[in-house]
Formats: C-alpha cells, structure tokens, sequence
C-alpha cells in the first residue's frame, strides 16, 4: 500500500538530502546483511524507466575481493566494508527491447538507484562513496561477471571514520539553486510568481 | 630468498610486497584506461595518488631512515590530493611544492 503524503515526514527527508556527504575514510568495522539490505531496498524503490528492471545489484564484503577491486578502480581511495556494483544486465535488457548503447535511461536508473541507496545509508548512519573511475573490464574480470553484466557503477559502503574538512581550509562559494535554475525560458533566473508580485 | 617469500629486496633498505607491486600495476593501468574518457586534470590526479599508493606500499617494509620520509611524504599526498575538487589553484601550486620537496630529498640523499 502507498503511504499517504501525509505520512511522510518532509522535513525529515529533505533534511537526509541536504546533510548527506560523501564519506572517503572508513572505520574498520563490518556491515551486516541486514544493514546493507536496507540499503538493497532503496535501490529497488528508485524510479525506472518504463519500470524495466535491467539493473542488478552486486554485493562485496569479502576483504580479498574488496581489495582487488580497488586495485582495479582508481576512485576508490580508503577501504570500505562493501561495495553494491551496479550492473547493466544486457541479456534482460535484450529482453526487454531496451537499446542500451543509443538509451541515456539505461544509465538515469542507474543513478536514481544509487542516490536512493545513498540517502537510505545516510538515514541509518552509514557512509557512502560514489565511484565511477574503474575499468570495466578490469572490474568484470576481477569479479567473474558474465559477458551479459557490465558494471556502470560502484557504491562505497562503510561506518564513517573522521573526515577531513577541506571546506573549512579552503572555502568554496555554495552553488544556490538560483544558480542552476532558469524558470520558463533559458536564462530567466527568476520564478514567474515573483516577477508578478506587486511592487 | 625462498620462492614462497612474498617480499623481494627492492634495495637495502626498502621491501616491497609483491601483491602490492602487482596491485600498483593495476591501479596505474585502470589509471591509463581511465584517462582517456575522463577529465583532463584527473590524469594529473591518478599520477599523484599512484606517487602516495607507491609511498605507500614501499612504506610496509622500509626501514627507519626512509619510514620518516616517506609517511611524511604519504601523509602530506593524501591530505592535499583532494583539493583538485575544492581550490584548483592550491592544487597546482601543492603539484609545484611536492615536487621540489622530492628533489630536496633527492638532493639531501646524494650528498649522504
């Protein structure tokens, strides 16, 4: 059943996106299956195109496999407890007449899925890395994948260490939603309600 | 050395572990592949990150006089790579300071 908007605590979830970071220093300190499930679950409530589900979900806590992952994907720099590959399954893709190398979709429900995992780890404590620098083919083979799975995205998962705080020594002007913002035509940085308000 | 040891002599003072030189290597080559679909200044990145893995694999099995120096020179990496995604100018200015720090390391080891 559908939760009522009602329901939904919106500061709550608006709270979780803005404070979310990403989390380069790990402790070293497992993730259980239960935690990492409840990350799993966000990913499968992400929005898909066409509600195809072409995407799978590659779980990694064994250290040996962890580390050679890393030595294979230059964007991760610390040592996370878990990795969620992300994998384009291209036999159901196939299946599903999906185009995958002409379909930008293919990679946006790759990115919804990773950002719902990366706010539901926030909301439970864990800390998350985004890494998109690694060989494919080097990842494939190090994870024995299929010809039929290409990995397009790699999750870092683990409890967050200290981080260093980089804004702190060199600060850098915050990007406004003005600033990325255009309202009913190119280059209009103002919303209509405003521009109709009486002086 | 028997051929089930994991380390070879590299030099008198520094060993390094095998795995790891295997692993450097991979890193360096995913690093290779990597720059030719990513952002230009991500190349300058991978070189430097490689320059603090490699300090860092060497410092597992160095003795004292290079263990100071090279954690030093890991620890100062690590801790100013990230400023490519904060303040670019610092972070070609620190590419200029680090570089001239290992010549003065070199400069210093010459004249032992």
């Amino acid at each position: 059943m559908r939760p009522e908007p009602a329901a939904i605590d919106s500061r709550a979830v608006l709270e979780a996106i803005k404070t979310r970071r990403v989390v380069r220093n790990f402790l070293p300190k497992p993730l259980s299956e239960n935690d990492i499930h409840q990350v799993l679950v966000a990913g499968r409530w992400a929005a898909t195109g066409g509600n195809r589900r072409i995407h799978r979900f590659l779980v990694i806590r064994d250290p040996v496999k962890l580390r050679r992952v890393r030595s294979v994907a230059p964007g991760i720099y610390s040592d996370p407890a878990a990795i969620i590959v992300i994998c384009i399954d291209h036999e159901l893709a196939r299946g599903e007449y999906v185009q995958v190398d002409r379909d930008p979709v293919v990679l946006i429900d790759v990115g919804t899925a990773a950002q719902n995992m990366m706010l539901a780890a926030h909301a439970l404590g864990i800390g998350s890395c985004p890494a998109t620098s690694f060989s494919r083919a080097g990842l494939a083979r190090v994870l024995g994948l299929p010809a039929i799975a290409v990995p397009e995205f790699v999750l870092e998962l683990g409890w967050p260490a200290e981080q260093p705080n980089l804004s702190a020594v060199h600060p850098k002007a915050r990007v406004r939603v003005e600033d990325l913002t255009y309202w009913e035509e190119w280059g209009n940085s103002t919303a209509v309600d405003k521009q109709h308000q009486p002086s | 050395m028997g051929s089930g040891d994991r380390a070879a002599v590299v030099a008198d003072d520094i060993r390094v572990d095998r795995d790891g030189v295997v692993e450097l290597m991979a890193f360096l080559l995913a690093s290779a592949e990597l720059c030719t679909r990513e952002p230009y200044h991500y190349g300058s990145f991978r070189l430097l990150d490689g320059a603090s893995r490699l300090a860092g694999l060497a410092l597992k099995g160095a003795a004292d006089p290079q263990r100071h120096w090279l954690a030093e020179l890991k620890e100062d990496i690590d801790s100013h790579k990230a400023l490519l995604m904060w303040d670019r100018d610092a972070y070609f200015a620190y590419l200029q300071e680090v570089t001239g720090r290992i010549v003065d390391h070199v400069r210093t080891e010459a004249v032992k």
